[in-house]
């Protein structure tokens, strides 16, 4: 039998049973909407990551006391550390300071944001044209005590009554005025935020002295990564142990990208356990539908059809069975991709976003025919051995 | 052109055995009209399913013009359906999903024959059978005597040069069994060998040879 001929029969049979062959599909359909919608998030904001890193800029180094994300240093930076780093050839500016947590009270309530605090004059040259911009409002000068600036979330979004500047702040029962808002940066930790100078930040928090991360920006014309290298070796020195990271924006932005990347493989491995029991669907559809076709099948033998264009003609049924619950699947899950993407941006999220490409699409419609094919085939096989006189006997 | 030695075929084992056909001999020439008979589990259906190549002896051999037919390869049978035999049920086993057209495109389908061709001689073969009005009715839109004339035209798709019916005639009332009988007689008149398996004594005036059979033994063969 011809493949064409063997592909319009397959049709046939999938169109004269509509209902059934709907609900068959639903399995695999909602497995692979699962799959598509979290792969093309997932991806969508490991690139978003990507893309910011690299915006926070290209020239930039970012220093921290600890080898690994999430592991709590066991000592600090000091002015001597940030020494023999301003020392190190090709190294433009330098900011360091202290990033961590902390609660701000406004207008009776409390609420809790994440505060960073280093030399102002430092922190403008570093951030320059990185997406941290003042909306309303100045920046922080070299001689603000008790003056701050806040992230956009911690004005607009946190408190029950905006905060306008000029507003006044509590921190540790400090009164601080906002002098400055940034504009929104998109993810809630940086937009909840406050900035203070490095000189009030230290006694504040009783940190005098060290330092969490340092970022340095590097001369216009330098190889970025010798300049790390460079500044590696000099805090080795400085430091006394190397348990520290230099991270270039590109290297900072694979480690949060492989971590997403975990994520989203067990995410999407999940996912694929629906699409397994969609598979089982398929196949135990198939079981039934050769039981129910055992005449179809003798009568094909009887008119010369041979074990394996019997075993074709079901293979080709279920892999369509696959493909068009792939279609579904992923035309709902680009949908709903997109819908929690214009949710999350409508709430503030802009580093949710859908990522569709052609492989993805590709991918998912192969793969799920495979999947049908696969399900299909051992029913398809016990089919296409079925004694012919037996199937037509009697009735 | 058909030759049957000492075939047995004998089903299940030790007590549970049971014996369908007993030493069958039998010789059929090209251009026969021969009726198998007998009471009903005489064993005549499983000689015809022998004799199509839907079944295999137990014991003995059976030849096609010298060739030994009953040690071939399942797809080597399949072939020899497909192309030299041709099936008449009494059931008719159209498939249902298919139009009229479509249940006789089928075995053209199977050989691999182009579309173009296939839709023209499947209408021919309708034409001949006298349901030109009906190519797109599906089989439960015609009547049992339609839906074997269908059948009919199925079976003659690739040009057979033997077609074996098993009680043709069986689900027929009378008028509509005749109507079917004259086809076989025209279709024998024109060289096709008819091989048919009936219990029915009035049928016999169709045939050239008569071969009686009874606790699956060959009783009598009666030519004409």
């Amino acid at each position: 039998m011809k493949i064409d001929d063997i592909v319009a029969f397959a049709f046939k049979n999938i169109s004269k049973k509509r209902t059934q062959s709907m609900l068959t599909i639903i399995g695999i359909v909602i497995g692979v909407l699962a799959m598509v919608s979290l792969i093309s998030l997932g991806y969508g904001v490991q690139n978003y990551i990507k893309e910011e890193m690299m915006k926070i800029g290209s020239n930039k180094i970012t220093i921290l006391p600890m080898k690994q994300f999430g592991v709590p240093p066991s000592h600090y930076f000091t002015k001597k550390d940030v020494k023999a780093i301003e020392n190190v050839k090709g190294v433009d500016a330098v900011m360091y300071g202290w990033y961590g947590g902390c609660e701000i009270e406004y207008n009776g309530e409390k609420k809790f944001v994440s505060y960073y605090y280093a030399k102002p004059s430092q922190l403008k040259k570093v951030y320059k044209g990185s997406g941290y911009e003042i909306d309303e409002g100045r920046w922080l000068s070299d001689n603000d005590k008790y003056a701050c600036v806040i992230g956009y979330g911690t004005a607009h979004d946190l408190f029950n009554r905006e905060i306008k500047i000029g507003d006044v702040i509590k921190i540790k029962d400090k009164k601080f005025r906002v002098v400055g808002i940034l504009k929104p940066v998109g993810n809630q930790q940086d937009d909840n935020s406050v900035l203070l100078n490095i000189d009030i930040g230290e006694k504040l928090f009783g940190n005098e002295g060290k330092y969490n991360f340092i970022t340095v920006t590097v001369k216009e014309g330098e190889d970025i990564n010798e300049v790390a290298n460079e500044i590696k070796k000099a805090l080795k020195k400085s430091f006394g142990s190397d348990d520290f990271s230099v991270l270039t924006a590109e290297q900072l932005a694979e480690t949060v990208g492989s971590v997403l990347g975990v994520i989203t493989i067990f995410v999407v491995g999940v996912a694929g356990i629906s699409l397994l029991v969609g598979a089982v669907g398929i196949s135990n559809t198939m079981h039934m539908s050769i039981l129910e076709r055992r005449k179809d099948i003798g009568i094909l033998k009887a008119l010369g059809a041979k074990t394996t264009d019997i075993l074709a003609i079901f293979v080709v049924e279920s892999g369509f069975l696959g493909l068009f619950g792939g279609m579904i699947g992923l035309i709902l899950g680009i949908v709903l991709a997109k819908f929690v993407e214009s949710l999350a941006h409508k709430f503030g999220y802009l580093m949710v976003n859908a990522w569709i490409s052609w492989e993805l699409i590709v991918g998912v419609l192969i793969f799920s025919f495979l999947v049908g094919v696969v399900s299909g085939y051992f029913p398809a096989r016990s089919g296409a051995k079925l004694n012919p006189i037996e199937t037509l006997r009697g009735e | 052109m058909i030759k049957v030695k000492n075939v047995w075929k004998i089903y299940g084992k030790g007590e549970a055995k049971t014996i369908a056909l007993k030493n069958i001999n039998l010789e059929i020439e090209k251009g026969e009209f021969v009726m198998i008979m007998g009471p009903s589990g005489c064993g005549k259906s499983t000689l015809l399913n022998i004799l199509g190549l839907l079944d295999v002896p137990t014991k003995g051999a059976v030849y096609y013009k010298g060739r030994k037919t009953s040690s071939m390869s399942e797809n080597e049978r399949a072939v020899f359906r497909r192309k030299i035999g041709g099936f008449v049920f009494q059931q008719f086993h159209l498939i249902k999903t298919l139009t009229a057209l479509e249940n006789v495109e089928l075995p053209m389908m199977l050989d691999e024959k182009d579309k173009t061709y296939r839709r023209r001689k499947a209408k021919k073969l309708l034409k001949m059978v006298g349901l030109e009005k009906r190519i797109n009715h599906y089989p439960h839109q015609l009547s049992g005597g339609q839906q074997q004339r269908v059948a009919i035209a199925r079976a003659l798709a690739n040009d057979p040069k033997i077609i074996f019916a098993d009680e043709p005639t069986g689900n027929l009332d009378s008028k509509s069994g005749e109507v079917v009988m004259n086809i076989l007689k025209e279709l024998n008149e024109k060289g096709i060998t008819i091989i048919m398996v009936t219990h029915e004594q009035e049928l016999t005036r169709y045939a050239s040879k008569i071969v009686k059979l009874k606790d699956g033994e060959i009783v009598e063969i009666v030519e004409k």
